[in-house]
């Protein structure tokens, strides 16, 4: 569970984004990570073992952040959510639900 | 992969890394009048110290404390100047030193594609990250490093978590525990692996002025800070494993001694969602290694660091390096570094003569010593014990998480296969050090399995070849996709 601060911070108004099928409320500019962190999602992908995979680096180093994000019609690509800044309307794909 | 196809832009010097020592470099070029480029993948400079709010969250207040204060000036200095042509969001992978004077072309792969840069000069100022801990179920989500704890606090503005655990050997998880608690996480434990006696031994050496080593006195201030919330803050003891099913729902946590070996007769259980390690860093001197640069090892001081002359040149022609790829010394010695490293760069391409950089390197140079003696007592405080990792691992705990190969099967490969004596060679057999990661988190740990099994020096089994792109460029629909 993880919460955003709110005390001397203000954001702008929230946006929506969908992940696995969920709306949920993201600000925009902050990291795909926060945004999934927020919404209480900690499984990202899974390996090739089906093992639940998480940020660990928070900085691009791991790869161990990576979501799929479809953008208008074209192939989803993978990318590391913790150096993606949230757009409204984002459509996200995780690994919390598939199987191994 | 080709050569990225659009004719690449000029510039006079590109620095990768808007950093302490890359911001404080690019004021000091554009003040002489240099053409400057700064490259860096975050979507706004300031670097690891300060990763910033993203633009149009405002934060009142925002790290108010004495360790930000000669970094934060420097920000305010350089982050608004249009003379400076800004890469953000855009990652270096890959140098081509073109030699005999010619310059460097870099290779940046950006949101709009991949693109070329022609400098006459570089300056490499891109930091360090976390060193990792393998140890069993660190690959479980809710395992992070403390710095990346961290980084949501300071940048994204989020509590990562609801109650943490925080395991290592260096004291900057004090201060990652503090602001923590401060922004309404619960603290469980904080888990030092030294001895108390350890640490205060060396803080009574008359050398150290505890008062005037900013790091150190705010971890003490957390310290203090955290042991009146009531915080455990246990020494003599590390993580030994972390539990839970789909993320962490435990961190078991035991006495470990000298070397690192742990009791685990005497662990004991913490209910928590989040694990914080914190064991010091990795200088990230891939691009360095890509482009042929002479580095060293040091175990102490950030692992393969960057080789340079009083200039901060690099073996390699118009290759210039500042700031923590030289080894491990802190955000102001980064500062002071890119100014001499600036100055360097400065000289090469004739934009300063021999004597103007020598008078203004002087007094930095002067301040930079007596910021490398406070970062030494630093780096000695924090070095976690030798064989800590080795200790921990069990059979099934990855040692590249990226390839997901784990201890035993490494074990079982080198084992089998006697003639493999070098790093580079027992991953082309194994794999480990292989993924998307190419090797930050493993490469160091696959070295010293592979050095314990055959008896040899730590360092003897060499670098890992770093190849181009230092990063996967454009991520594909398939992971590994690294065209
Ligand atoms: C997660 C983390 C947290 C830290 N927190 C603290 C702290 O609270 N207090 C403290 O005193 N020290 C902290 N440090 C240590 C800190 O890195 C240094 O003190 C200081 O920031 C070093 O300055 P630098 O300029 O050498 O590198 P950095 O500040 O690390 O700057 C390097 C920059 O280069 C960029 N970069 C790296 N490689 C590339 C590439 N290939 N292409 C494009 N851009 C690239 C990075 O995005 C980064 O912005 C932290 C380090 C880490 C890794
Ligand atoms: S969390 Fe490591 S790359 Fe994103």
């Amino acid at each position: 569970m993880s919460m955003r601060i709110e005390h001397n911070v203000s954001r702008p108004p929230p946006v929506q984004i969908t992940v696995d099928g969920a709306e949920v409320e993201a600000t925009p500019g902050e990291m795909l990570a926060t945004a999934l962190l927020a919404a209480s999602r900690t499984v990202f992908w899974r390996d090739a073992s089906g093992r639940a995979r998480g940020p660990f680096c928070n900085m691009g180093v791991c790869f161990d952040c990576l979501v799929e994000v479809h953008a208008g019609g074209g192939q989803p690509r993978r990318v590391r959510a913790c150096l993606t800044p949230v757009v409204a309307g984002m459509v996200v794909t995780t690994g919390a639900v598939e199987g191994p | 992969m080709t050569s990225p196809g659009a004719p690449a832009a000029v510039t006079g010097l590109a620095i990768v890394g808007g950093g302490p020592a890359g911001m404080a470099a690019a004021r000091l070029a554009v003040d002489h009048g240099a053409d400057v480029t700064v490259i860096d993948e975050q979507p706004r400079v300031g670097g690891q110290i300060l990763r910033q709010p993203p633009r149009g969250v405002e934060v009142t207040d925002w790290l108010p404390g004495a360790v930000y204060r000669n970094v934060r000036r420097t920000l305010a200095e350089i982050e608004n100047d249009p003379s400076v042509d800004w890469r953000l969001r855009s990652s270096a992978v890959a140098l081509l030193p073109q030699g005999n004077g010619h310059g460097v072309e870099l290779w940046l792969d950006t949101p709009e594609g991949l693109q070329a840069v022609h400098a006459q000069t570089v300056l490499l100022a891109p930091g360090c990250h976390e060193q990792p801990l393998h140890f069993p179920g660190w690959t479980l989500p809710g395992v992070m490093g403390a710095g990346a704890l961290q980084s949501f606090v300071k940048s994204q503005q989020l509590v990562p978590g609801r109650r943490f655990v925080l395991s290592g050997s260096h004291p900057l998880q004090l201060v990652v525990a503090e602001q923590l608690l401060r922004a309404g996480a619960e603290i469980a434990a904080v888990a030092f692996t030294q001895r108390p006696w350890a640490g205060l031994r060396l803080l009574a050496t008359p050398m150290v002025a505890l008062r005037a080593h900013r790091q150190l006195s705010a971890a003490a201030a957390a310290m203090w800070h955290l042991r009146a919330a009531g915080v455990p803050v246990l020494f003599g003891h590390s993580v030994v494993r972390a539990r839970g099913e789909e993320s962490v729902s435990a961190a078991v946590v035991a006495p470990v001694d000298a070397d690192g070996h742990p009791d685990l007769r005497r662990a004991r259980e913490f209910e928590c969602d989040r694990i914080g390690v914190c064991h010091g860093f990795r200088v990230s001197s891939e691009l360095a290694r890509q482009a042929g640069a002479r580095v060293a090892w040091s175990t102490r001081r950030g692992g393969w660091l960057v080789a340079h002359d009083a200039w901060y040149r690099s073996s390699v022609d118009r290759l210039h390096v500042a700031g923590e790829i030289t080894g491990m010394a802190g955000a102001d010695a980064a500062l002071e570094e890119g100014r001499i490293a600036a100055l360097g760069a400065l000289r090469q391409i004739g934009a300063i003569d021999a004597a103007g950089a020598e008078a203004l390197a002087g007094p930095v140079r002067r301040r930079l010593a007596r910021l490398h003696r406070f970062a030494d007592v630093l780096t000695r405080l924090s070095a976690p014990p030798g064989n800590l990792a080795a200790h921990l691992a069990d059979d099934e705990t990855l040692l590249c998480r990226c390839e997901n190969v784990s201890v035993a099967s490494f074990d079982r490969a080198v084992d089998d296969n006697a003639f493999i004596v070098t790093a580079d060679a027992a991953k082309l057999l194994t794999r480990a050090g292989m993924g998307l990661c190419q090797g930050r988190l493993c490469g160091e740990q696959v070295a010293r399995r592979l050095e314990r099994r055959r008896g040899l020096a730590t360092g003897a089994a060499g670098a890992l070849h770093v190849n181009l792109p230092v990063r996967p460029v454009r991520l594909g629909a398939a992971v590994g996709d690294e065209d």
